[in-house]
């Protein structure tokens, strides 16, 4: 095998990762409907984290007073008629980015998540490269009788094992 | 008096730690036994000031010595004695007089296993383990700003009449081995690492250095695995929210050189079997030894905000300098050995066991920089943009997945897989079983979700069929090897499987954690994929309906510990309309909090089978029984969790093959040319 063909595959392996990756941030389809309070509600509880110094829990995890007295503000605002966007970017002008429990991949968030495929790629193609370098290249195509007989199975070996074994024990 | 000793001996170790290193070099450089000998000794005196320190330390908490600034911090007079010495490691300055006293220990027991040794590569791996502990004493001494000797006192001889008591978050059994057990998996990790640097300069090259530090590397392994268990545990206890793993920095910090340390567990396995991957298994340890060093900076530093913050300084440009300082020697060395790290031998093929091994390597590195990546990207965008952010669990979760299903589907094809290349007869006879049986459960598994209105689930499909594939895989080899076994010593399968163990503990250990993993991976899969969570407030007497149980809260109580009270409601749990249990989640009131809150989660759990229900309590006031009997509302937040013990139980198998493999006694063999 070439060594282009081995960056081949180590390319088309890699870009199918990302791919699949990447696929599974693709947004639901919108069908246009507006959710109930409740569900909207949800999403809200889950988009952002709780202030109160409890870290990285959202509103829907965290069980401190703090958390309850946001659910019911985003519930009022919700029934008045606000958008979860509305609500969500109010909160996170008033407290800080870093409690948005979001990260889209858009903007520069999606430097973040291309670079977990850059560096599968990357790693890749160093391991490419060191198979590569230790593979022994055969002039003919088909492996020699030796090569053959090279590749013994593990109940093979096993057998062997177990009958030099039992050599042993007669001696 | 006795935190002066203690602080004395921290001081006296400076020299004897500078002496042993200073000899040793001496003794190996000019061939001198009577040197390395007197190095020796400096590493044991090493050992037993620091030992000096800690004992010091740990009487002034038993003894209450609130004269003692860092006993004052961390303990008061009402703390259990349990939590009094544990919080040795409660703070930073404790912890890292722990970390350095685990190094001392471990660079004695060094010297002991290696007292016999017919070569001098025990010694030389002394002289890197000897430079780490003189950094670490260098950061107890109290020299360096920000970090406080552990022995100092209050100035002007001043005592304050209580402490202000330990975090009550870290007051629980498995905050109290957590630390422990990883500092223990941390720092066993530099002894192949120094084993390592002391084969490149001694230019033993070969795989002694590898055989004479496996059983630290497997140790070090089980131990770390424990302790990230024991943290996840703690967090699904303690924390609230019904989870055990958030991708919290902290909990990367621990992670990233787990993942290391399994990749050079099997990446070790080509250069014993062909001597092939020197260089890259020296990279690797040393990987690995440099994220313990990182992932304490990623938690001292406070760099990242982490549950851990509240053991933030300035000590973190230390550890970097350190880091730099190792990995510039070790390239040092690489450069000098260079020519004596080529192997002789050659990949065969490209489908072997070696190249599933470096696949398997691939996936461990590519993950380990991936979740490093993630956790630096608050820093990283910070830095660029101006504004702080905090990387959701989701983010982890959607980038780790695939390659994690990868690494699944390789726990069993490496096994399988033929050495040097595999065969057409080997591949029907090792792949096509586990594939089929695969391909069977995952469409079993699609159709359950699919009857359970899960549509398209992917991911779990593919969980499903790596898994049965690896379990069907594995059951093969004990099954064949037993078989045979059995056969040729005429006796039953049960004896031929325990002589095939015994035969080969380090392989068939190594299965047995492959089980593990499968057991892990569909526990994780249960848990963190199909959980139900249900949030209501409710009076005495009401119930609510999670999934298929409902929970009706009956009554509420509070009783009195040494140091705290606890206040809570019981909750009957019904399932088909017929009592099945009843369970007391509650909240914790501390008299004291340290660092802490004083108001704390105490979630309840009920196991039933495999599967977790799981309450806490929102915010009540200290009297519960008289708020909830006065018709109040009460904040239940009910979880639950399908397949969560699996988790657990796949972590104790996990463990289980971990400790067959450790009993291996090793023996250099002659590696294949």
């Amino acid at each position: 095998m070439t060594s282009l063909q081995l960056l081949r595959i180590a390319l088309v392996f890699g870009l199918t990762l990302g791919s699949t990756t990447l696929f599974s941030f693709a947004n639901e389809t919108n069908d246009g409907t507006r959710p109930s309070i409740d569900a909207q509600l949800e999403q809200l509880k889950t988009s952002v984290y709780c202030y109160c110094g409890c870290t990285r829990e959202t509103i829907q995890q965290c069980v401190c007073q703090t958390a309850r007295q946001i659910e019911d503000d985003f519930r009022n605002r919700l029934q008045a008629g606000s958008s979860i966007e509305q609500i969500r970017n109010d909160y996170i002008t008033k407290y800080g980015t870093q409690f948005s429990a979001l990260m889209p991949p858009t903007g520069f968030n999606l430097v973040a998540y291309v670079m977990p495929v850059i560096i599968i790629i990357l790693i890749g193609t160093v391991v490419i490269l060191v198979i590569r370098s230790k593979m022994r290249f055969s002039i003919t195509t088909q492996p020699t009788s030796r090569e053959k007989s090279a590749g013994v199975s593990e109940g093979v070996q096993e057998q062997i094992e177990a009958e030099l074994e039992s050599l042993k024990g007669r001696r | 008096m006795v935190a002066e000793i203690g602080h004395a001996a921290i001081w006296l170790s400076v020299f004897s730690c500078l002496w042993a290193i200073v000899l040793l070099c001496a003794g190996l450089r000019y061939r001198s036994y009577g040197a390395i000998i007197s190095g020796r000794n400096g590493v044991v005196a090493t050992f037993l000031l620091i030992s000096l320190a800690t004992g010091a330390l740990i009487y002034g908490f038993v003894t209450d010595d609130f004269s003692m600034k860092y006993v004052a911090e961390v303990s008061s007079h009402d703390q259990p004695l349990m939590y009094k010495i544990t919080a040795l490691w409660g703070r930073m300055s404790g912890s890292l007089l722990f970390w350095l006293w685990l190094l001392t220990l471990f660079g004695a027991m060094v010297v002991w296993q290696n007292r016999r040794a017919k070569d001098r590569l025990g010694d030389y791996a002394l002289v890197p383990i000897s430079t780490v502990q003189l950094f670490f004493i260098i950061l107890v001494t109290g020299l360096i700003e920000g970090v406080y000797n552990p022995l100092a006192r209050f100035p002007n001889g001043a005592t304050l009449p209580d402490g202000a008591g330990m975090n009550p978050l870290l007051q629980t059994p498995s905050m109290a081995f957590h630390p422990p057990s990883l500092y223990v998996g941390f720092v066993s990790l530099t002894v192949p690492f120094a084993f390592a640097v002391g084969a490149l300069a001694a230019g033993e090259i070969g795989s002694s250095w590898i055989f004479r530090s496996r059983r630290w590397m497997i140790a070090s392994w089980l131990v770390l695995t424990v302790g990230i268990t024991l943290g996840g545990n703690w967090a699904y206890r303690e924390l609230g929210w019904g989870g055990y793993w958030a991708w919290d920095p902290v909990e990367n910090a621990s992670f990233m050189p787990w993942l290391l340390g399994t990749a050079y567990l099997h990446s070790v396995m080509i250069q014993e079997k062909r001597n092939m991957l020197k260089l890259w298994n020296i990279i690797l340890i040393t990987l690995a030894f440099e994220f313990t060093l990182l992932g304490t900076f990623i938690t001292r530093s406070g760099v990242i905000s982490s549950v851990h913050a509240f053991a933030q300084s300035d000590i973190g440009g230390y550890f970097l300098g350190f880091i730099a300082f190792s990995v510039i020697g070790v390239a040092w060395l690489i450069y000098y050995r260079w020519n004596d790290l080529k192997s002789p031998n050659r990949l065969e093929s490209i489908l072997s066991r070696e190249s599933a091994f470096l696949l398997n390597n691939w996936m461990f590195v590519g993950l380990t920089l991936i979740i490093l990546w993630g956790t630096l990207w608050p820093i990283i965008t910070e830095g660029v943009t101006g504004d702080k952010s905090a990387v959701p669990e989701a983010f982890f979760n959607k980038v780790v997945i695939i390659p994690g299903l990868l690494l699944l589907f390789l726990t069993g094809a490496g096994p399988i897989i033929s050495w040097k290349t595999l065969t057409q007869s080997n591949f029907k006879r090792m792949f096509a079983k586990p594939i089929l049986f695969g391909l069977i459960g995952g469409a079993i598994m699609w159709g359950y979700l699919a009857l359970r209105g899960h549509t398209a689930p992917v991911y779990s499909v593919l969980c499903t069929f790596s898994g049965v594939f690896v379990f069907v895989a594995i059951f093969d080899e004990f099954y064949r090897g037993a078989r045979l076994r059995a056969k040729r010593g005429e006796t039953s399968l049960f004896n031929g499987l325990s002589r095939l163990i015994q035969r080969n503990k380090r392989r068939y250990g190594g299965y047995i954690v492959h089980i593990g993993i499968v057991i892990l991976y569909i526990g994780i899969m249960g848990s963190k994929g199909y959980f139900l969570l249900e949030s209501k407030s409710l009076k005495l007497g009401e119930s609510m309906d999670v999934g298929a149980y409902t929970l009706k809260m009956e009554d509420a109580f509070s009783h009195r510990h040494s140091n705290h009270s606890r206040g809570g409601v019981v909750i009957a749990v019904e399932k088909d309309g017929k009592q099945i249990g009843t369970m007391h989640p509650a909240r914790g009131f501390y008299d004291r909090a340290g660092q802490g809150e004083q108001d704390t989660i105490e979630s309840a759990i009920r196991h039933f089978g495999l599967n977790d229900l799981y309450v806490a309590l929102g915010p009540l006031p200290e009297d519960v029984p008289s708020y909830v009997r006065s018709g109040q509302l009460v904040p239940l937040q009910v979880y639950h969790n399908p397949l969560i013990n699996l988790v657990w139980i796949g972590v104790g198998v996990m463990m289980i093959g971990g400790v067959v493999a450790l009993a291996e006694k090793h023996q250099m063999k002659e590696i294949e040319t």
